[in-house]
């Protein structure tokens, strides 16, 4: 499964936490008035430059899936009913939308409407990304969950890398800060609650619908039912990690270890959930 | 808009693979790709035994899945006759068509980098002639035509106990089968 799905794995993983991160900091940016100095500026300028390089990073992993790589160009030709090339289009404009941005910022004259453009834009290339699956043969894709979990794993990289920017930042943590800092946590943390509690009832759909999908849940609860509770695991100790540093001592910036630890908890968690998500994809077939 | 589709008599077929073999020689297919494929059912217990035939190639979906989600427009549904054909040359090998089609019937093709499939012999079908899995049948038990009249002729019959429910693509397909092979 990995050998042939990687480009796919990454493509998909990037790109949400690319956008994930992108729409946290557009977030922080709108407290920037009342936060004052501009502060909320300050603190996501890192993390806005970061996304860019991440994005295009992902479009060139996504090559790697193709046949013929070189017709890449040719896969937004049917805009009219093809998922794929409403993706293409949707992350490339959140690409060049993030450039515009990115200038402006770079200026000093950054747009918050641009940035919440850039943002609806991101948010409808997650949708476009998870309708591809969702539209497809296979019961495990072709389900309310595989948005869940897109837009969950978006949620989550997005909470986890802006709290690590902003705690990182040299300035100084306000207390309007630190009640964003703490209201993103909270965010992250419903991400993770929505996805488990619908798990079950993922589950027991699947196992009601055919046989392509019986076998999927046969993966889930069986094969993979440890990589499934070491998947959610990592990712939740990930994010409890910074809530830990952020408690215990919210004025110290020398925490790089521990948020470094976090962020890879968080991303071999996300890494394993949709390795999982690509490994139960069952298609129904003849017989 | 006019639709073409096969007719397939499962109760005559013998198994004998011509039309798999016609077809991978017609469309030069290397090892393990085949646009028609032959699936064998067996069950039963003995003395009361009981095995069948399935040859499928495309089913020139009316809804073909392939073709909505192909991105580069590759795989489209001919206006004249209904055949879900492609066009090789736009294809990317994205393998979208092959997530969509619940009958496992698009094909990569490890040497092009690209996809495949039964395009109805479209060529051929063009010049008045039929698919070469229908010709090749030494039992006759394909035929290609106008769907409709093929089930005003042979009756209505897909919803076969092996095959995905048709409402996901509504194939153009009709099927003589055996009672076992039926729901």
């Amino acid at each position: 499964m990995f050998a042939e799905e990687w480009p796919l794995l990454t493509f998909t993983l990037l790109s949400q936490f690319g956008v994930g991160a992108y729409i946290f900091f557009v977030i922080v940016r709108a407290f920037n008035k009342k936060l004052g100095n501009n502060l909320a500026i300050n603190v996501t300028k890192r993390g806005i430059m970061m996304v860019g390089p991440v994005i295009a990073l992902a479009l060139v992993f996504s090559l790697f899936h193709l046949g013929t790589p070189f017709g890449a160009y040719r896969s937004i030709l049917n805009l009219d009913s093809s998922w794929l090339s409403r993706e293409i289009i949707f992350t490339s404009a959140f690409f060049a939308l993030w450039i515009v941005s990115f200038y402006l910022d770079r200026k000093g004259t950054w747009n918050q409407i641009v940035g919440w453009v850039t943002s609806v834009v991101g948010l409808g290339a997650v949708f476009c990304m998870a309708s591809i699956y969702a539209s497809s043969i296979k019961p495990a894709w072709t389900d309310v969950n595989t948005y869940l979990a897109f837009y969950g794993t978006t949620i989550l990289f997005g909470a986890v890398t802006s709290m690590i920017f902003i705690l990182m930042s040299k300035e100084e943590k306000t207390e309007g800060l630190t009640s964003i800092i703490k209201g993103i946590g909270l965010v992250g943390l419903g991400a993770m609650i929505v996805q488990l509690v619908y798990l079950p009832i993922y589950v027991s759909g699947l196992s009601v619908s055919g046989q392509a999908g019986l076998k999927s849940a046969a993966l889930l609860t069986e094969t993979y039912a440890f990589s499934t509770v070491i998947r959610w695991a990592l990712s939740f100790v990930g994010l409890a990690i910074i809530g830990w540093v952020f408690y215990r001592n919210n004025k110290s910036q020398s925490q790089m270890k521990f948020y470094l630890a976090a962020l890879t908890l968080v991303l071999v968690g996300e890494f394993l959930g949709r390795y999982i998500f690509y490994a139960t994809g069952v298609s129904i077939i003849v017989g | 808009m006019a639709q073409k589709g096969f007719y397939y008599d499962s109760t005559v077929c013998t198994g004998c693979k011509a039309c798999q073999i016609a077809c991978k020689d017609k469309n030069d297919l290397k090892v393990g790709e085949l646009f028609r494929k032959v699936y064998e059912f067996e069950g039963g217990t003995f003395p009361n035994v009981w095995g069948y035939y399935l040859s499928l190639g495309c089913n020139h979906c009316k809804e073909p899945k392939c073709a909505e989600n192909c991105p580069t427009g590759a795989i489209y549904k001919r206006e004249s006759d209904g055949l879900v054909v492609q066009d090789r040359e736009k294809c990317i090998g994205c393998k979208m068509c092959i997530w969509s089609c619940p009958y496992e019937r698009p094909q990569y093709l490890e040497e092009q980098g690209k996809c495949g499939k039964c395009d109805g012999c479209a060529d051929l079908v063009d010049q008045g002639l039929n698919p070469v899995c229908v010709d090749t049948c030494p039992l006759r038990a394909i035929e290609f035509g106008d769907i409709e009249e093929l089930r005003k002729k042979y009756g209505a019959n897909y919803n076969l106990k092996v095959l995905p429910g048709a409402n996901i693509t509504k194939p153009s397909i009709t099927v003589k089968a055996k009672p076992e092979a039926m729901n």
